[in-house]
């Protein structure tokens, strides 16, 4: 044996492409879109349910690379990225050993996660006196 | 850990921040099999609820449920569920021995609504002493166990439908906890069946944050819960295309086998059984027995060992027709005897004959 | 019982038992036809060319003249049917998974999308024979409960394995247990009533055809 190559078994890759489960879900975007614009609501779906994982790597591909890409550490590193289509994310969570807990798809204006965390915001006010320095009398 | 601490503030105290929180909820939600929505429930809900207590007992099982469990990399999602309930016995895992350990399961059985995890099946045979544990047999345990419970949950085949010690001819009388609980040997309590031999790990650790959540999932006819058992492994199998187009492989090492088509007649069990291989997968989401070019051995579903070997055809008979043969002697015996008869009642008959004169014939 | 048990009990159990009483049946009643005998015929045999019991067998399974215009659905659905039913159990790949384990023969399979349609065509075939039979009164006043029963009983194994296939109508693990315990029936009844035809039919046409030959006459 020299390499994976060789052993013969065909992988669902071989079945990857455009299949009807990711028209059915581009058509299912398009709906939350409209919605998205007409009442402000965000939707969020669950890849991995839906999706084999040549589809979600197909449908990555398809909906390309926008403006935003930010990334977080918090309990491992996650991407939220937002796709050429304007108000489409993508994001992926991982854990700390870098394995994939989560792939969603959001249609939002901004990812909930994105935004600091109000909770936080008390330790920012003792953080920020902890900068200034002490130049008082001078 | 203390016990009167949320979810959120013992993340909190391992350093996972708010945002941390926030993707553990999604991955919960997804590991649940619920909508991502959910993860805001979930963060609601687990921000509030307090450390559950959490018996685990093991009886007639081989430890590989809980192998199942504890072979996840940490930190993983399923793990951080294991830290927030308090698991205050588990003969495998616990470091207490003898009866510092039988104190710790007495005193969390004491307070009452702890959650009762159930890996193994129960032997009854003889009042159920084929299996004890700590002087007192199994049965004696779960009975006493179960009583004040908040509910129950069965752990891998074994527990759930009696699996490999409740197989033919079940030497022990070994039952499942359904069953106990049908026979009125052990209280009822809500009961959820997680089989699978081991069952998937993230499903574990899933009805554990639904319980936790959102309390006793929807079940299924079995008492498996239909978000993880709701589908056929057929259903969700990548290789259905092929069973639909009638490919199959016809052994091992063939053409077929070699381009991946449909295993059912190598025996695959996939059609008849359900839960949640196809799309959870495997070893951290890495593949599930089919992928790997083996069928479905059927391991979540009831008697599962006594269906016949692995490797026959769903349509192929489970054992060898041992009455075949006496029923070839019996019918053949049946055959000559009621030809023998048939013979006797014709000669019979021709004994009995008289000849017709003309005179007769003129009367 | 749930229906994975039933499943089991369909394959083990139920099976050894359908098969000894198919067996017993089959054996107890050939043997006791056969050893019937006739009555030896002491007159002269007359010889006409085409008159034989095997020239009978090949004759009788042809409509005789006239017979496919007034009775089309009898001859063609009734043909339709026979063979159908013989691809089916033969030639289905399943079912010669389940021959072969049982007697350790096998032979290749068709494929599994032509099985479907003679599945289709053979269920609208019985299903049509079984309205003409109701629909013309001849034939309705002739029918009793065996002919419905045995078309009910050849019906089921059938339609219960489409449905089975196709994953239709009810679980897979059910429909796949009804459809064996439904050929279990199938194998029960066989011996015992009309249907025994699969092992006589032949056997008495040849005899029929025979006695006939004797006199001189070709049916």
């Amino acid at each position: 044996m020299s390499g994976l190559a060789d052993i013969a078994i065909v992988t669902a890759d071989a079945l990857a492409g455009a299949t009807p489960a990711i028209d059915a879900l581009l058509t299912e975007l398009i709906q939350h879109v409209e919605r998205l614009k007409k009442t402000g609501e965000s939707t969020s779906i669950d890849l991995r349910a839906l999706l084999s994982q040549p589809e979600i790597e197909h449908l990555k591909a398809t909906l390309g690379q926008g403006e935003i890409q930010a990334s977080l550490q918090a309990f491992g590193p996650s991407s939220i990225n937002e796709t050429r289509v304007p108000g489409v994310w993508f994001v992926e969570h991982r854990n700390a050993e870098y394995q994939t807990i989560a792939e969603l798809l959001m249609v939002t204006l901004c990812p909930d996660i994105l935004f600091t965390p109000v909770e936080n915001l008390s330790e920012s006010r003792s953080l920020l006196a902890g900068l200034i320095t002490n130049n008082e009398g001078e | 850990m203390a016990k009167n601490i949320t979810l959120y503030e013992a993340l909190a105290s391992r350093g996972i921040t708010r945002r941390g929180f926030m993707k553990f909820c999604a991955a919960t939600a997804s590991m649940m099999a619920l909508p991502p929505g959910a993860a805001a429930a979930i963060a609601e809900t687990l921000g509030k609820t307090l450390r559950p207590s959490v018996i685990w007992l093991s009886f007639q099982e081989c430890t590989g449920c809980t192998e199942s469990l504890t072979r996840a990399d940490s930190p993983s999602v399923e793990q951080l569920i294991f830290d927030f309930i308090s698991l205050d016995y588990h003969h495998t895992l616990q470091a207490a021995a003898g009866h510092a350990a039988e104190e710790a399961r007495e005193h969390a059985m004491t307070m009452g609504g702890h959650l009762v995890l159930v890996d193994g099946s129960i032997p009854t045979l003889a009042g159920g002493l084929h299996s004890t544990i700590a002087g007192i047999t199994n049965l004696q345990m779960l009975q006493e166990t179960v009583e004040n419970a908040s509910a129950v949950v069965s752990i891998g085949t074994c527990a759930a439908f009696g699996g490999l010690p409740a197989a033919k001819p079940n030497p022990t009388q070994a039952k499942s906890v359904q069953e106990l609980m049908d026979e009125g040997l052990i209280a009822r309590k809500p009961l959820i069946n997680v089989p699978g031999c081991p069952p998937i790990p993230s499903v574990i650790a899933g009805v554990l944050a639904h319980y936790l959540t959102f309390g006793v999932p929807e079940l299924d006819k079995l008492g498996r819960p239909k978000v993880f058992f709701g589908d056929s492994i057929h259903d969700r199998c990548y290789r259905r295309p092929f069973y639909d187009q009638g490919k199959f492989a016809k052994t091992f090492d063939d053409e077929g086998a070699r381009k991946g088509w449909c295993l059912f007649e190598l025996g695959c069990k996939g059609p008849t059984t359900f839960n949640a291989c196809a799309t959870t997968k495997w070893n951290q989401g890495t593949s599930f027995p089919i992928e790997a070019g083996h069928g479905c051995i059927g391991c979540s579903e009831p008697s599962f060992w006594d269906a016949g070997s692995f490797y026959k055809a769903l349509s192929q008979p489970t054992e060898p027709l041992d009455l075949a043969a006496g029923a070839v002697v019996a019918g053949a015996a049946i055959g000559v005897g009621a030809s023998i008869a048939n013979r006797a009642k014709k000669n019979a008959a021709k004994s009995q004959h008289e000849t017709a004169t003309l005179k007769d014939l003129e009367k | 019982m749930n229906e994975i048990a039933l499943l089991n009990w369909a394959r083990g159990p139920g099976l050894d038992i359908a098969v000894a009483v198919f067996l017993l049946g089959t054996l107890w009643r050939l043997i006791e036809i056969i050893s019937l005998g006739r009555k030896k015929d002491l007159s002269a045999p007359r010889h006409k060319p085409g008159a034989s019991g095997w020239h009978t067998i090949a004759r009788r399974s042809v409509a005789p003249p006239g017979m496919l215009k007034r009775s089309p659905i009898s001859y063609i659905g009734g043909y339709v049917f026979h063979v159908g039913l013989a691809l089916i159990v033969f030639f289905y790949a399943q079912h010669i998974k389940l021959i072969e384990s049982l007697i350790g023969l096998s032979w290749p399979a068709l494929p599994s999308q032509l099985i479907d349609l003679v599945t289709v065509i053979t269920l609208a075939a019985m299903v049509l024979v079984l309205v003409d039979r109701i629909n013309k009164p001849v034939k309705r006043y002739l029918s009793t409960f065996e002919d419905y029963f045995t078309w009910a009983v050849t019906f089921l194994p059938i339609l219960t394995g489409y449905l089975a296939v196709k994953h239709l109508l009810l679980p897979y693990t059910t429909m796949l247990a009804l459809h064996i315990l439904s050929v279990e029936l199938l194998l029960v009844v066989l011996p015992f009533t009309k249907l025994f035809h699969v092992f006589t039919a032949f056997m008495s046409r040849w005899y029929n055809g025979n006695a006939n030959a004797h006199k001189g006459v070709s049916v």
